[in-house]
């Protein structure tokens, strides 16, 4: 392959993490667009109701090798893409290559032991897309908490309503929820852990905040849970809360959701 | 115009004599009318007589286009002039003679809220609360029909009667004694929600065809059994006929009732309706297609094909969820391609 063309390739040691990675995100955005600049390849897209914002960044430090000659944008449908994916192992090396004016990007997948190669085109796809500036926010409450626990408390309360309360004080969280059958609610109090920090639960509060969210779109962030053991929900009052789960030097998946805000209190 | 009484809708109508040089319709008129002495609208005032038959022109909330409408002062009622006349060849026996037009005017029952929402709509933008009067005499000012004007200022008279119910899509407010209202989408959307489902009820009820091929509303072709879904986005698509058009999809969204309906492709002749009344009137309810405002408003939605995953998401309640694009700004640095 002439080199020359090549404007972009990027190769990741171990498919497992890209796969994760198109997996917590394929079902809330069906066609998005990446784009490829020096520092990484990032992409982010509304859910197509537009109350949820997606942001993924990969950092180019994460990959094995990662060049970028100039800044691409390559519209992809994380479907199709989720399906060429399902075509490398676990462990093999994915290597990703667009050329210059080209309508396709390349997949290769390489199989460390049994020297097995495989290459596939994805076609590229027009597509506009609205980038939205995300200014840096100081938030009123942070919490950090190990992500398996945030999975598990949304999967819970999904079982008994359709929205859930997120309230946070000093030293505890409390999620509660109400619906046809009766009500639940789960707190969890602050606590350390200097030997496992990814189990710790920490609370930074400068306001206690409560809002109220879609517990369906909450369990579908949660699918990014197997790529961070820790995940950090940041609210403000009448903000977006935001979930972050961070992949240390590789980036982050953040999800962006609109808070139920009653029409009256917002009036006020 | 004259009106015959009748004691229900199914018995045959009967006419008052009247001179030849006066147009005769035959209109069927609900009991609560009977008996009630006719007025014109510019006749009414605040202290109306009970039980007084007020007709009026006033604008469509869709189509915002002056129509007839009737008004019960007794009971605060409002009803549409509606004509059914999809038979050319018709002419009525009236007694001893033959009146050669042949079209039946009813008058179909509306909630006299629909007819101010889009004053509330209107209204809303200023982003204050403000008394109702004021509300419906302001946008008075900027629209042009006399006879609209005094129907509405009649309803603003009036709005205890009429618009008894306004707290039920209006946040209301006491301030130094006076209501003053503003709009609340959270409460219209629910307001509405309750209306698709009593309507979805009674379409199942007495099993209207909610299908896509829909010729004759009453007409099943075979034992087809449709979701409640179908038959909430028809009962929908029967109250938008009644809704200002930039409502239809935030309420539909708000509703949970967006998403991709009909997959099947809309150029296929034989999935068209048979029959489509030529009159532009929602008179013959049988041959509308109400699920056609589905594939209208989700015209932006079918073009791309959603994952069972995003479906489940499009019927999320979103009631007080605003767009997420609202919190952000929009920035143009956007790689190039």
């Amino acid at each position: 392959m002439p080199a020359s063309n090549t404007v972009f390739e990027a190769k990741w040691d171990h498919a497992s993490t890209l796969k994760k990675v198109i997996d917590a995100v394929k079902d809330l955005i069906g066609d998005t667009s990446w784009d490829c600049t020096n520092t990484g390849m990032s992409l982010q897209s509304m859910d197509s109701s537009h109350v949820a914002l997606v942001h993924v960044l990969l950092k180019s430090e994460g990959f094995e090798s990662y060049r970028c000659d100039r800044n691409v944008s390559m519209g992809i449908s994380l479907n199709s893409m989720a399906k060429v994916l399902k075509c490398a192992g676990n462990d093999d090396s994915v290597t990703l290559r667009h050329e210059s004016e080209s309508s396709v990007v390349n997949f290769a997948f390489e199989s460390h032991k049994e020297e097995r190669v495989s290459e596939f085109e994805l076609k590229l796809m027009n597509i506009d897309t609205e980038h939205l500036g995300i200014p840096e926010t100081e938030y009123d409450s942070i919490i950090k908490m190990p992500s398996a626990d945030l999975r598990r408390t949304c999967a819970d309360l999904s079982q008994f309503g359709d929205s859930v309360t997120i309230s946070c004080a000093k030293s505890d969280v409390r999620f509660e929820t109400s619906g046809d059958i009766g009500t639940g609610n789960v707190r969890l109090s602050a606590r350390g852990s200097s030997d496992k920090p990814e189990t710790e639960i920490a609370i930074e509060m400068i306001n206690p905040v409560s809002l109220t969210f879609a517990l369906k779109y909450l369990n579908f962030f949660t699918k990014a849970a197997p790529l961070s053991d820790t995940v950090k929900l940041c609210m403000s009052n009448n903000h977006p809360l935001c979930v972050e789960f961070p992949m240390p030097e590789v980036g982050y998946i953040r999800y962006y959701l609109a808070p139920k805000i009653d029409e009256e209190q917002d009036n006020e | 115009m004259e009106t015959a009484q009748a004691s229900d809708y199914s018995s045959t109508p009967q006419l008052f004599t009247a001179s030849p040089d006066v147009r005769r319709k035959v209109l069927l008129v609900p009991d609560s009318f009977a008996n009630a002495p006719l007025t014109e609208s510019s006749s009414i005032s605040a202290a109306c007589p009970d039980n007084l038959l007020m007709i009026s022109s006033f604008w469509h909330p869709n189509t915002g286009d002056l129509c007839l409408w009737a008004f019960n002062t007794a009971t605060g009622d409002a009803f549409q002039f509606s004509t059914c006349s999809s038979e050319k060849c018709r002419s009525w026996f009236v007694g001893n003679y033959v009146m050669e037009d042949g079209t039946l005017t009813y008058l179909v029952p509306v909630d006299p809220l629909f007819l101010v929402i889009p004053f509330l709509l209107t209204a809303k933008k200023k982003r204050m609360f403000q008394p109702v009067s004021q509300i419906l005499v302001e946008s008075d000012n900027s629209t042009g029909s006399t006879s609209g004007s005094s129907c509405l200022s009649t309803l603003a008279k009036r709005a205890d009667l009429f618009l008894r119910d306004l707290d039920l899509i209006c946040t209301v407010k006491d301030i130094l004694g006076k209501k003053v209202v503003k709009l609340s989408k959270t409460k219209l959307a629910a307001w509405v929600k309750v209306k698709v489902r009593f309507l979805a009820d009674v379409l199942q009820k007495e099993r209207v065809n909610v299908g896509s091929r829909v010729a004759v509303a009453g007409f099943i072709r075979k034992e087809e059994d449709y979701t409640q879904a179908q038959f909430e986005k028809f009962a929908f698509g029967i109250l938008c006929n009644y809704l200002p058009e930039v409502l239809h999809n935030e309420l539909s969204v708000a509703l949970g009732l967006k998403e991709v309906v009909e997959t099947k492709k809309q150029d296929n002749s034989s999935e068209q309706p048979s029959k489509k009344s030529k009159n532009g009137q929602e008179a013959d309810a049988s041959s509308e297609d109400y699920s056609k405002v589905f594939q209208r408003t989700n015209s932006a939605a079918t073009e791309k094909k959603l994952t069972a995953a995003q479906k489940r998401l499009q019927k999320v309640d979103k009631t007080g969820m605003k767009n997420i694009s609202s919190y952000f700004t929009r920035s143009t640095s956007v790689p190039e391609k």
